[in-house]
């Protein structure tokens, strides 16, 4: 489940088009609180209203977020120290992301905790954000309680697809031809905002909502969420992990059909091949059959001994091959790392290749180590060998 | 026998002569074939059931899409300027007057629609009749909006409405059957209740493998959910609607060019701030893209044909040893190099030919009760793809041939009759 938070396939990220005739409002956050409450007691909602006119002298933009006690846990964001701010606190409080601390003036100490942040309407259009010191007449001011690590860190963007990836990218692109278009949210992801209770700052529409619900529940509070805001006359666009979406279809055991179908007829080629090589070798070895006949084995023992040596043959091609996929595998992630995924040996379907295939390989050399073993000492000794 | 007729004879002799592994090698060329011919009719029948899809979607349509944002939907110039609005509508309509099939205001809404199989989440497409011009397929029953169906005047009076084949499917069970009933809606959060008149016929082929994993349809951009056709069409309010987008339906391909510049001029001219959204290029996009995709597709089954290549060529090379002694004698009695070469070579041949009909026969088996059930599109074998496989198979058992030929041609008779092996 932790993992399951890390990638995001919890989340459900909702907001509305740019330019749609109705915004997201704190109303709607309450109702789609109201609606889940019903049917997934465990589900977290949180919303955020983003200001993006901030600025840190000579640092660039920050992000103002207005929020609620529940973003930490509907986001999964992970305390570096201190704690979440609480609602209707006095002073009002403030937690800042890792980076934007980075960037602030260097602080009397070396933590933030307990240090009033400010931020400077009167200066320039950007809002001025400073940390300690002197705070300016007409700044407004909050009390750091604590600090966060920046969620972009995860490198996993809201459709679930890993953000470093460039097959992602393609996948991206192709969904955007298709007019999915994900989200590009800096305050989300660039480590440069900070989080204070929305009552604090003059009520401003929601920007964004976030559901965290069970991962096997997330499609069916999906279409919950959706038809709620539709209700209340609003088009939104949600965000979740695709993949898991796709991981959790059950439609997907039908398409492994394919993968069987076509590891059964490399199995059937590959035996095919290995009766072929044991008759040939077989022939090629009529002058060591003879001789051991002649010293007194049973054609039985011929013929053992020619099958446990395409079981063997097959034994270790198949291990072999698990060795060959697996390194490959690591040396894909290896070479590649990616957040969304790593390498691991899958030993059930392992040990379930090897065992057909070896099988298969015992039944296959039947015929050819029966064969093989059909060798007449007498007729070779004719023959002159 | 020397000669043409020799090299033939001994070719086909060695095959007679050696039935058991003849009879492997031809099960191993058809295996690959037929996991070739089970790969490309399934890359090449998605290819054409995709490519159908597209062009279902219409071609020949030029789009004026007010400034939402879109992602890369809108192939085309973005410009900056006011919304579109209706009197553009009309102002365009008058222009274009006589060079188009249709030029249609549309307005999209998502909406709920309830009956009592269900409650639904589609798009609400308000529109004009003219804009049955777009709809490719036709009606499956009844018949599109027209001049008659309005709005009502009294609230609680029925719309009247189309409804897509797909969506009637969830909401009525049969299709057909959804004309004359009612369905309540939800749309800009007011409540309404809407008569059927028409069901318009599905063109996506893909439906139900798009169903299954279109896991980001809640994240498209509603304007672009239209093309799910799964959509409620309600007539335009003339007074009220306010177009989202505008569809310009060219009576040609040929035309989309010169009415798509013509367009341009009029964005120009009133300083409009819209995306132009030329379908003709967006699906030439899109294909562009899968085509990429079956190009990593295609280079599966050409390492197949490696494989097999890699196997059949040790088996020959092994199986080359037990005539080495055959081939001296006739080098000794006078045949020539090829004359003992050809023969090796055109085994290859003969055993890659012989599996040609059963490989095709087996793959499209695996296709046909493997795979098509469980993708749900088509599988198609162009007829130059099922010509280029089988010359694939044919250069894979002429190369798999190579080494034994070439082990051949350089045989010393001397050495070999003179009882040395150790070639």
């Amino acid at each position: 489940m932790e993992r399951a938070r890390e990638l995001g396939t919890d989340r459900i990220q909702v907001e509305v088009e740019a330019g749609a005739r109705a915004l997201l409002e704190v109303e709607d956050l309450e109702s789609i609180r109201s609606v889940l409450a019903e049917n997934y007691p465990q589900a977290l909602v949180s919303g955020q209203s983003v200001s993006g006119n901030s600025a840190i002298e000579g640092k660039g933009k920050a992000y103002l977020v207005a929020s609620d006690e529940g973003e930490i846990a509907a986001r999964s964001l992970r305390l570096l120290e201190g704690r979440w701010f609480k609602e209707a606190a006095d002073p009002p409080e403030v937690v800042l992301e890792q980076p934007l601390v980075a960037a602030l003036p260097a602080a009397e100490s070396g933590s933030p905790i307990g240090q009033m942040l400010w931020a400077d309407p009167a200066s320039s259009r950007y809002r001025r954000i400073g940390l300690g010191g002197e705070i300016p007449p007409t700044a407004r001011s909050w009390l750091v309680v604590g600090v966060i690590q920046s969620p972009g860190e995860s490198k996993v963007n809201p459709l679930g697809f890993g953000e470093d990836r460039r097959f992602s990218g393609m996948i991206e692109s192709a969904l955007q031809m298709l007019g999915v278009a994900p989200v590009e949210a800096p305050w989300m992801t660039g480590g440069m905002s900070l989080h204070v209770d929305r009552a604090s700052l003059k009520a401003a529409p929601v920007d964004w909502m976030v559901v965290s619900v069970d991962p096997s529940r997330v499609n069916s509070a999906r279409v919950l969420v959706e038809e709620t805001l539709i209700r209340r006359g609003k088009a939104p666009l949600l965000y979740a992990n695709a993949a898991w979406s796709i991981l959790a279809s059950p439609e997907l055991d039908g398409y492994l059909v394919l993968h069987d179908v076509f590891f059964v007829v490399t199995v059937v080629i590959g035996l095919l091949v290995l009766i072929n090589l044991l008759l040939l070798t077989g022939r090629r070895r009529r002058g060591e059959v003879g001789l051991r006949r002649a010293e007194g084995a049973t054609r039985a023992d011929i013929f053992w001994q020619f099958l446990w040596e395409g079981v063997l043959i097959s034994l270790v091609g198949a291990i072999l091959g698990v060795g060959v996929g697996v390194v490959v595998a690591h040396l894909r992630a290896g070479l590649d790392p990616s957040a969304v995924m790593t390498a691991t040996l899958p030993w059930k379907t392992a040990i379930e290749a090897v065992l057909i295939a070896t099988t298969g390989a015992a039944i296959a050399c039947a015929a050819p180590a029966w064969a093989v073993s059909d060798v007449e000492p007498s007729l070779l000794l004719r023959e002159g060998r | 026998m020397r000669g043409l007729p020799g090299i033939l004879r001994n070719s086909l002799l060695s095959i007679v002569r050696h039935r058991m592994r003849s009879l492997l090698v031809v099960s191993t060329f058809a295996l690959g074939l037929a996991s070739v011919v089970a790969i490309v009719g399934t890359i090449e029948g998605g290819r054409r059931t995709i490519s159908h899809d597209l062009e279902a979607l219409g071609t020949d349509l030029v789009a004026l899409i007010n400034p939402l944002r879109l992602g890369s939907l809108s192939i085309g110039v973005k410009t900056e300027g006011r919304p579109l609005v209706m009197e553009d509508v009309a102002s365009i309509q008058q222009q274009l007057q006589g060079s188009t099939d249709s030029v249609s205001p549309i307005r999209i809404d998502l909406g709920l629609s309830t009956t009592p199989r269900g409650t639904m989440r589609h798009t609400i497409l308000a529109t004009i009749p003219e804009f049955v011009s777009v709809l490719r397929p036709g009606m499956l029953a009844g018949r599109f909006l027209q001049r008659q169906d309005r709005w009502p005047t009294e609230d609680g009076d029925e719309i009247p409405a189309a409804i897509d084949e797909a969506l009637a499917e969830i909401l009525f069970g049969d299709p057909v059957l959804a004309i004359g009933q009612t369905v309540r809606c939800i749309r800009d959060g007011r409540a309404f209740s809407a008569m059927i008149v028409g069901v318009v016929k599905d063109p996506l082929l893909l439906r139900q493998y798009m169903s299954a994993f279109d896991s980001t349809s809640s994240a498209r951009s509603i304007p672009a959910r239209r093309l799910q056709f799964l959509n409620l069409y309600l007539p335009w309010r003339p007074e009220i609607d306010q177009p989202q987008l505008l569809l310009v339906d060219a009576p040609g391909v040929d035309d989309v060019d010169e009415i798509a510049a013509r367009l341009e001029k009029i964005i120009a001219s009133e300083k409009l701030g819209v995306f132009l959204h030329v379908q003709k290029r967006w699906t030439s996009v899109v294909l562009d893209i899968i085509d990429r995709f079956s190009g990593l597709g295609h280079f599966i089954w050409i390492l197949d044909l490696v494989v097999v290549l890699i196997l059949t060529g040790t088996i020959s090379l092994l199986a080359i040893d037990e005539s080495l002694e055959e081939v001296a004698l006739r080098r000794a009695e006078g045949a020539t190099v090829l004359e003992v070469m050809l023969p090796v070579l055109l085994e290859g041949v003969w055993l890659s030919l012989a599996a040609m009909v059963p490989g095709i026969f087996v793959g499209q088996l695996i296709l046909q009760y493997g795979i098509e059930p469980v993708l749900g599109w088509s599988s198609w074998l162009p007829p130059r793809m099922i010509f280029g496989t089988c010359i694939g198979l044919m250069t894979t058992g002429l190369l798999g041939s190579m080494l034994p030929a070439l082990r051949v041609a350089n045989l010393d008779p001397a050495a070999v009759l003179g009882g040395r092996r150790d070639l």
